[in-house]
């Protein structure tokens, strides 16, 4: 089982632990989650197939306990994390232009209604393919083609818009 | 293809998801499916921007294996009040047979029995829970019907 375990963390854990970073915004918060992800999926490992790939199992626990993180913490402004190593050859200037730039995409994202905020993520920060997301949230194909699009053009619109 | 695809399906192509050729062929002529094509691409950069290559920290794997370590506390326990209901069962029933337990604890095999039970009961935790501790449980059964009988008996034959 252990074993099984160390597979799925090399597999999934570095996109689960982005999703939930994107989500929180916070290193600290994604690493539990992803944690927790895989703790739960350890104890209920008689429920998984393991005919079938684990990624949209592992990927909706993982939204799950976003979507609960979120549901605890709606009331605070989720922002851009740290970034650990900052780029040697980039100005100051350009540094904080990074900065903003990454605090507006994160705002605006977390200001779009979630069914769109969550197939963006899945697909983006997830890397997962149309019918992974469609399996992860139990949705139609044909909703997550409609949705991302849908979604896209609403990030963009924001992005602008923020800009003035 | 006659018919200019939807901007779903040209979607679907810059993603990567299986397109069909002939669809792949109309976006390189068509010169209104290839704006739109630009349009989507640029939608997809946009969110690209999402992506990030962050990884977890190097120590996940070991957190996560102390996490999940099966404890062997609840077998222990399960383990130690099993043999307590025998014992305490056995003497009820005949006060001889507390001079053998008395004997076990003195040689330390009490240790050898509730090590064993404790390595059934993991085992049985790992492998299939419920179905071990039943048969722990229906052997207990078993072994205090057996010792009521053989009182009942011992009592007949005074």
């Amino acid at each position: 089982m252990q074993k099984l375990l160390r597979e799925m963390v090399e597999t999934y854990g570095d996109r689960i632990y982005r999703l939930a970073l994107r989500y929180t915004g916070s290193r600290e918060q994604a690493e539990d989650i992803a944690q927790e992800t895989f703790v739960c999926a350890y104890k209920h490992l008689d429920r998984f197939d393991r005919n079938r790939p684990a990624g949209p199992w592992l990927f909706k626990i993982a939204t799950n306990l976003c979507r609960s993180w979120n549901r605890i913490h709606r009331e605070i402004p989720v922002e851009a994390p740290e970034k650990i190593q900052q780029a040697a050859d980039k100005s100051p200037e350009d540094l904080y232009l990074e900065k903003e730039s990454e605090a507006e995409l994160y705002r605006v994202l977390h200001g779009l209604p979630q069914q769109y905020r969550e197939i963006i993520l899945l697909r983006h920060a997830g890397e997962l393919n149309y019918a992974e997301i469609a399996e992860t949230l139990g949705l139609e194909l044909s909703v997550v083609k409609n949705r991302l699009y849908r979604g896209r053009i609403m990030l963009r619109e924001a992005l602008l818009e923020e800009r003035g | 293809m006659d018919k200019c695809p939807d901007m779903i399906t040209i979607q679907a192509y810059v993603d990567g998801e299986k397109t069909d050729d002939s669809i792949i062929a109309h976006l390189q002529d068509c010169h209104s499916c290839h704006r739109r094509l630009m349009e989507i691409r640029e939608l997809k950069e946009t969110a690209d921007r999402l992506a990030g290559n962050e990884k977890l920290p190097e120590d996940f794997m070991q957190v996560l294996a102390a996490q999940t370590r099966n404890s062997s506390l609840p077998a222990a326990l399960a383990a130690a009040a099993i043999f307590l209901i025998l014992l305490f069962s056995a003497c009820y029933l005949n006060p001889g047979y507390l001079q053998w337990w008395f004997s076990v604890g003195i040689t330390g095999l009490v240790g050898l029995i509730i090590d064993s039970f404790v390595g059934v009961l993991i085992l049985g935790q790992n492998l299939a829970p419920v179905l071990v501790l039943a048969a722990v449980a229906a052997a207990v059964l078993i072994e205090l019907l057996i010792l009521i009988k053989l009182k009942t008996v011992e009592g007949t034959l005074k």
